[in-house]
């Protein structure tokens, strides 16, 4: 039973992984900019389409089509600031945003079946796809690098953002653009960064859940969904509540379809999100923002 | 009540002018083909199309239908049924099709039918769901394919034949998932057996571990699945993940490209449905004349073959339909939706590559349940499937 509850666990961090990755993408855009980019995922679908290219196509090695596909999602990403968030207002009770950058993910996710047909197309495992066990424990070593990367790729941004100039700067922006502006940070250029990291940050979840599924150009939106949900649940603009509502719904959705029903995961962690909001509404790790009159 | 009044009025007055503009054009025969050549069931549509366009050349150099050549307009309804009907509705007004074939995919099929049959229009779907055919309620429907309810029966019959009576379910939620889910639990109820799992995915599920635990722990003896090949695929490695060792028996679409291109070595034991006729035993070689159609699409588009030759699934069929709706008419001189419908319910038995199909004033379903096999999804052989063993 414990082996089956540690098999169970590691499915669950691992998507976790792949939803908190998807959420701290949403939130980095989020705390420069105040809107949500419903177009992360499919940023991460061409991430992952064009590292599959590379790698058949022209034999690239797994690293060289990393980099490319990372840098090819994030020139993405700052062409969705550019031409669907700069030249709105940045009012923060504009919703202009919500119409502008969903119809930047449908146009990117058109360009993409344009580009890279429909079918679903296998990705290229680092370390083996094929099961294996440990003292009864079942896992699949792409599981474990999901976990790693997501980790890993948590941490280079908790020191970017805590250690570095550029990361304080980002946090200035977040907090008060004008007052940011005057100080003589470039709001716009760090607005742009953070599209740009978070579209580097896709091209990550691409080869990280990649191999754990497969990519295809209509895969994005559900994982925009599953992103924003988790980054909503932990609270959204929160660094720590995006990793918790990650892992929260990766793990809830794996054990409601193992111990309770199927055909109940979506609707449960759904349910749970909507039930948390309501009680806490800057989700679990947030803190309610105070305004002083 | 005024409201309501006004819009039967519209609603009778666009029935009654879709009917008739579906009356037959002077010089060519039109068919509007509606298929999936793009999203999951691209493949289908793909192959549909290769396969019917030199048959058509070929039937239009013997003369075409009644002296009018055949003319194909095709529509991609990219595996959508919204696409669909607005497709739908563009061949039945603006082109003023004659006979629309198509639809290979159930929940896609199930959106267009109505609107098809209430402008009287012959439909030829390919979508295997039960509901699709139904003589009263979609008189102008035919099917030119194995049917959901006869796939079920021939996979219960096999898993009853070898005495695995606790069976589980992993179906997709979509119609065509749910129509062999509810197929399979009438054919297991004949028996007095129920299911001992039911479990479904969704078509982003990236992961289906827990499913396949909670399947392992209702302890089956045979799993019946049920979806398209992509996302079957995705089971089929999540059930190697969890060592799932039990048979995993299904509908056609482990035939799908999708499965076999994503499935790897995961799906090697799992085994869908297929035309019997594309089929062999361990030593029984496949008809002659399975082998000369497999030859003749190999010829024409040998480059673009794929490696599942899903091809052979969506090519003979389509090819079969063709050949006995130009033989009907011919024979009948019919023209008109109804006369059509007529010529087709009165047709002879008609001896295709795949079966014998019949069909009859009740009987909009031609393809004979005989003529469906299981067989392994990822074949050893280019264009014909392994069956499996027999059962005892």
């Amino acid at each position: 039973m414990l082996a089956e509850i540690a098999s169970v666990s590691i499915a669950g961090v691992a998507i976790g992984s792949v939803y908190a990755l998807m959420a701290l993408a949403i939130n980095v855009v989020f705390a420069a900019r105040r809107i949500v980019n419903f177009a992360q995922g499919e940023l991460v679908m061409l991430a992952g389409l064009s590292g599959i290219t590379l790698m058949t196509s022209f034999n690239l090695l797994y690293l060289g089509a990393f980099v490319i596909a990372c840098a090819a999602a994030g020139i993405a990403a700052l062409a969705v600031e550019r031409v669907a968030v700069r030249p709105l207002s940045s009012s923060e009770h504009d919703i202009a945003w919500i119409l502008s950058i969903v119809a930047a993910s449908i146009i990117l996710s058109n360009l993409l079946l344009l580009i890279f047909s429909t079918d679903a197309q296998r990705f290229p495992s680092l370390v083996g796809s094929r099961a294996m066990t440990f003292a009864g424990v079942r896992y699949v070593p792409d599981q474990l690098v999901a976990i790693g990367g997501a980790v890993a790729a948590i941490l280079v941004l908790a020191l970017i953002q805590e250690r570095t100039i550029v990361g304080k700067a980002m946090k200035a922006v977040s907090l008060d653009p004008e007052m940011a502006s005057m100080l003589g940070i470039s709001v716009n250029r760090y607005v742009g960064g953070a599209f740009a990291l978070a579209g580097g940050m896709a091209g990550l979840t691409a080869f990280l859940v990649g191999p754990l599924t497969f990519v295809s150009a209509q895969l994005g939106f559900s994982l925009t969904i599953k992103g924003f949900a988790a980054a909503a649940l932990g609270g959204l603009g929160t660094f720590r509540g995006a990793i918790a509502g990650g892992f929260v719904i990766g793990l809830t959705e794996t054990f409601v379809s193992t111990y309770v029903s199927s055909g109940l995961k979506d609707i449960v962690s759904l349910v749970a999100l909507c039930v948390i909001l309501i009680f806490r509404p800057y989700g679990l790790v947030g803190e309610p923002k105070v305004v002083k009159v | 009540m005024g409201w309501k009044h006004a819009l039967r009025l519209v609603s009778s007055a666009t029935l009654i002018s879709l009917a008739q503009l579906s009356v037959a054009c002077a010089g060519d025969f039109v068919i509007g083909v509606i298929n999936p050549m793009t999203g999951p069931g691209a493949d289908m549509g793909t192959w549909a199309r290769r396969a019917l366009e030199p048959v058509v050349t070929e039937l239009n150099a013997h003369g075409g239908i009644n002296g009018m050549q055949i003319k194909l307009i095709f529509r991609d309804d990219e595996s959508n049924p919204q696409k669909a009907v607005a497709a739908v509705y563009e061949l039945i007004q603006r082109q003023r099709v004659n006979m629309i074939m198509g639809a290979h995919l159930t929940h896609v099929a199930a959106a267009i039918s109505p609107i098809i049959n209430q402008a009287k229009v012959p439909f030829i779907v390919f979508g295997t769901g039960a509901a699709l055919i139904d003589p009263v309620k979609l008189p102008y429907s035919f099917r030119f394919n194995m049917t959901t309810a006869e796939e079920a029966s021939v996979l219960v019959s096999y898993a009853e034949k070898n005495g695995w009576s606790q069976p589980a379910f992993l179906v997709d939620p979509t119609a065509y998932g749910q129509s062999g889910e509810k197929m399979l639990n009438l054919e297991l109820a004949k028996r007095n057996v129920k299911p001992v799992a039911a479990e479904t995915f969704s078509m982003g599920d990236t992961d289906m571990t827990g499913q396949f635990i909670a399947l392992q722990k209702a302890s089956p003896n045979v799993l019946f699945v049920w979806g398209l090949g992509t996302m079957l695929a995705q089971a089929a490695r999540s059930a190697d993940r969890v060592a799932f060792d039990k048979p995993v028996l299904g509908s056609i679409g482990l035939h799908q490209e999708g499965f076999v291109e994503l499935a790897g070595s995961a799906g090697k034991k799992w085994a869908g449905t297929f035309f019997r006729a594309f089929t062999r035993s361990e030593n029984e070689p496949a008809p002659e004349r399975t082998r000369a159609f497999v030859d003749k699409i190999a010829g024409l588009y040998g480059s673009q073959l794929n490696k599942s030759m899903s091809t052979i699934m969506s090519a003979a069929p389509w090819d079969d339909a063709i050949r006995d709706i130009v033989e009907t008419l011919n024979r009948s001189g019919a023209k008109t939706g109804d006369e059509i419908k007529a010529a087709l319910e009165s047709a002879p038995p008609f001896h295709g590559i795949l079966t014998t199909y019949t069909f009859g004033p009740q009987k909009h379903d031609g393809y004979d349940e005989r003529d469906i096999a299981i067989a392994y999804g990822l074949g050893v052989e280019r264009a014909i499937r392994l069956r499996v063993p027999e059962a005892p």
